[in-house]
């Protein structure tokens, strides 16, 4: 999961190198947490949530296999 | 006949985007990238019927209800994260169209011709005529195909999930 977080969000921000992407995994939830540049913040959120929504429900698709419940949350990397 | 619905209104008069094969591929590539990295073993295949739209279709047999998602959300979400990163990639916007086995295909044309159907309902003592809700890419394509009509026109009411198209006769 955390692979398919990291390919889509690296492919959309400037700054490939700032992104981090971890993945805390319970026996029935995976918590994904973005980390991107500040400047990036706006390309992964996107328009009204767009893009971060988009991604919530990608990862949501994939996860449906695992019967494990996902969030995916996006945090700014500010230092 | 579909085509035209993806097509940005604005770009109208401006320069056409030339579509390379090569930004084709890209974005196949990067589709099924997605895919397989979210376990799903579809193939993606280009359609080449036409040049302004980057037309993609995702073809699987087993896991079609997971890819398209409830109302098409997960195929729309493929679109929406396609459209960012190929808009980023060549600076432009790119008109593009991710498809899953004919879902959206099928979802327009049978949004036409409902549309076509009620049309006739509109008679001299029938001013406009109210459909049922529909998404937007449905209500855009009643929009489109009633564009240049001689008699009729279209708008939409209602918010969010109600918003739904209504057909009147021109200057009623």
């Amino acid at each position: 999961m955390k692979e398919l977080v990291d390919y889509i969000v690296k492919s959309l921000v400037d700054n490939p190198e700032f992104v981090e992407v971890n993945e805390t995994s319970g026996s029935s939830v995976i918590i994904l947490e973005i980390s991107v540049g500040s400047s990036d913040i706006g390309k992964v959120i996107g328009k009204e949530g767009r893009i971060a929504n988009a991604i919530r429900t990608i990862v949501k698709a994939a996860a449906a296999k695992s019967d494990k419940k996902v969030t995916v949350e996006i945090l700014t990397n500010d230092d | 006949m579909i085509f035209n619905l993806f097509k940005s209104s604005q770009n109208n008069e401006s320069e056409t985007i030339s579509i390379n094969q090569e930004m084709k591929t890209d974005a196949k590539e990067f589709i099924e990238n997605i895919l397989h990295k979210a376990n799903f073993n579809a193939i993606v295949a280009i359609n080449n019927d036409i040049n302004d739209v980057i037309y993609l279709m995702i073809e699987d047999e087993y896991e079609t209800a997971r890819i398209i998602g409830k109302d098409g959300q997960t195929l729309t979400s493929f679109q929406v994260i396609l459209q960012s990163y190929m808009t980023k990639k060549y600076n432009q916007y790119i008109p593009l169209f991710v498809d899953c086995n004919e879902y959206f295909s099928l979802k327009i044309e049978k949004a036409q011709s409902k549309a076509k159907e009620l049309e006739k309902k509109l008679s001299e003592d029938r001013d406009s005529i109210e459909l049922f809700p529909m998404t937007a890419l449905e209500r855009r394509a009643i929009h489109t195909l009633y564009k240049d009509h001689d008699s009729i026109t279209t708008h939409s009411v209602g918010q969010g999930d109600d918003r739904r198209i209504v057909l009147s006769k021109k200057g009623a």
